[in-house]
């Protein structure tokens, strides 16, 4: 068990023996935040998009059924709803933090959807209008309150949403932008040490920086002026990059074995649609399409030598390319159900393995990268399966509610799971 | 930091964010709802296509006459010999007949007290054969239930197309869409 995960636990239990009073606990748990992303977390951050999603795109929908205050209601209240309980889960029952955070963010999506709702209802086009900028001005504070980095992220987004959209004339937004990301959202980024914003700050000054050169050239000033700035922040990124943490480098020493595992994710993901199945049967007469073979027959050769030698484990999740050789022993011709069905089976167990490998061999960099990746595939499969079939709002709904509800399951039985899993510390913290 | 803030006044903070977020939703609310009640009714004739907007659904996309506007057949007070880039401009309507036109183009907001006017960006510029106004005020998408753009789409396109608009103090907003 980490170390955050007892401290919570104790400093629960002491409070309830009436060890410690609820200022001495709030300044403990201030003292230690929280700052790994578990698989719950990330688990409750997908639900909480998912439902997010859903909910935009129900109100995109515009359906006549229900009158616009009862919308406009309804929308209020699920943002107030999910803000209140996040923070009852983070800062008063304290035992749900995680599911708790991802509510609070799954607050300020609803917000911004009901930003929307109102645009849609004054047929307002928000893209390009002041929409974005109103959803960063509600966004921003939440972040500073709870410290929260996705919301931090929503707020960059939103902010440079706004700046790109709106395709303003060189004038105040071209100062506007640059005073909001240096005055909000950068200080937050450096204080909480949160490489991935200050990173995306960066890239969003890259933004400015191209809508300010495109704009300068359209007025006759000089290109080049817009190039050597872009060079210089570019080395800038570069030293900011390296002097944030010279131990860590910037893959995490992993950057290999994140390229193999896309790799592999990119030949399992194409092998699983019917389409890409056709085109491959229909070319494989030529000899470089063949080539899955020749990994597929090394891989065997390696396998053959791990099974004799009894070392097969997680780490040999490449085996899972092995799969390829079942293709010769399929019919060539017309939809191959079974083969297809097979694929995506094999697929979504890589998938999830890939995920637990991450979690195993505690680093933080595969697991989110397995989850993107994962999150990836559902995506793929959702449009490639359910978009003629479902409504999408419910679609999104019913599968962001699913995660919530499992990561809140999972939140409760962390401890157990931790165990199960034969480790002490790392990722659940 | 307000992320180490007691528990008390966090929760205190939490209710005041949700106050300031439920106040810019207001503000968007009223905003809109104060043209529409306060407004001039006006009718304005359209040409709908039909687009879908990511975060807000279908819509139908609203062709004015006014969006391509030849200034030498209306009275404006605009040099022809400047180039106006992505300007503000005032357009006053009278109506005739039924339908409300545009009648007045300038720059000056004091030239159009106390007429229906409507507020928008643009830019002028005058070739060899016209002169040309290109104006956006805001007011060219209508919102529709989705999977029913096609469908209003090619019921107005049977009949001719009035956007009925609501518009005060230079703000306009699309109330309705009517075959006349």
């Amino acid at each position: 068990m980490s170390f955050n995960n007892q401290l919570q636990r104790e400093l629960t239990l002491w409070l309830k023996e009436g060890l410690i009073t609820q200022e001495t606990a709030d300044t403990l748990y201030q003292r230690y935040p929280v700052t790994k992303r578990s698989m719950t977390q990330t688990l409750a951050l997908l639900g909480s998009i998912l439902v997010g999603i859903g909910v935009i795109l129900f109100f995109a929908a515009n359906w006549e059924v229900m009158p616009r205050w009862m919308k406009i209601a309804v929308v209020i209240l699920s943002f107030t709803l999910s803000y209140l309980s996040g923070h009852y889960l983070t800062h008063i029952r304290r035992d749900f933090p995680k599911v708790g955070y991802a509510l609070i963010c799954l607050g300020s999506i609803l917000y911004g959807s009901a930003i929307w709702l109102i645009a849609q209802i004054f047929h307002l086009q928000a893209e390009a209008g002041m929409g974005f900028m109103l959803w960063y001005l509600g966004v921003i504070p939440i972040a500073y309150l709870y410290g929260s980095s996705l919301n931090l992220f929503l707020a960059l987004a939103t902010l440079t949403a706004w700046f790109l959209a709106g395709n303003y004339p060189l004038g105040p937004a071209f100062v506007v932008f640059p005073i909001l990301l240096g005055g909000t959202i950068l200080p937050l980024a450096i204080r909480k040490k949160d490489l991935f914003n200050f990173v995306a700050a960066v890239v969003a000054v890259y933004l400015w920086f191209i809508a300010l050169g495109t704009k300068l050239s359209a007025a006759d000033f000089s290109l080049h002026l817009g190039i050597v700035s872009l060079f210089i922040l570019s080395i800038v990124l570069y030293l900011s990059v390296h002097l944030w943490d010279q131990k860590k480098p910037f893959f995490a020493g992993n950057f290999l074995l994140s390229i193999s595992f896309i790799g592999i994710y990119a030949a399992l993901g194409a092998f699983s649609f019917n389409a890409f199945l056709q085109e491959f049967y229909l070319y494989r007469k030529f000899e470089l399409l063949n080539f899955p073979y020749l990994i597929a027959g090394a891989i065997l050769i390696m396998a053959v030598l791990k099974l004799k030698e009894r070392k097969v484990s997680l780490k040999d999740l490449p085996l899972f390319l092995l799969y390829l050789l079942v293709f010769p022993f399929f019919p060539e011709l017309g939809k191959n159900l079974p083969l297809l069905i097979f694929n995506n089976v094999v697929f979504f167990i890589f998938a999830i393995l890939a995920i637990y490998y991450g979690y195993l061999i505690k680093s933080p960099f595969i697991f989110n990268l397995s989850m993107v990746l994962f999150a990836g595939a559902i995506a793929m499969k959702y449009f490639d399966f359910f978009f003629e079939l479902l409504p999408k709002s419910a679609f999104f709904i019913a599968g962001g509610m699913l995660l919530l509800l499992g990561s809140l399951i999972l939140e409760n039985k962390r401890r157990s799971l931790i165990n199960s899993m034969g480790r002490g510390d790392g990722l659940a913290g | 930091m307000l992320a180490n803030l007691q528990l008390k006044n966090k929760t205190a903070l939490i209710f005041a964010v949700l106050l300031l977020q439920i106040i810019i939703l207001s503000i968007m609310v009223l905003n809109s709802y104060l043209v529409i009640f306060l407004g001039e009714k006006i009718t304005l004739k359209v040409e709908p296509v039909d687009p879908r907007s990511l975060f807000q659904g279908d819509y139908v996309i609203l062709n004015y006459s006014f969006n391509n506007l030849d200034l030498s057949h209306i009275e404006h007070d605009l040099d022809p010999n400047t180039g106006y880039r992505d300007s503000v401009f005032y357009m006053v309507f009278t109506p005739q007949g039924e339908v409300w036109v545009p009648s007045f183009v300038t720059q000056n907001p004091a030239k159009v007290q106390g007429q229906v006017y409507i507020k928008g960006r643009g830019y002028y510029y005058k070739d060899l054969y016209r002169q040309t106004l290109h104006f956006r005020p805001g007011i060219e998408q209508f919102f529709v239930p989705e999977g029913k753009g096609k469908e209003i789409e090619d019921q107005i396109r049977k009949g001719v197309v009035y956007a009925q608009v609501s518009v005060y103090k230079g703000k306009a907003r699309v109330t309705g869409l009517v075959n006349q």
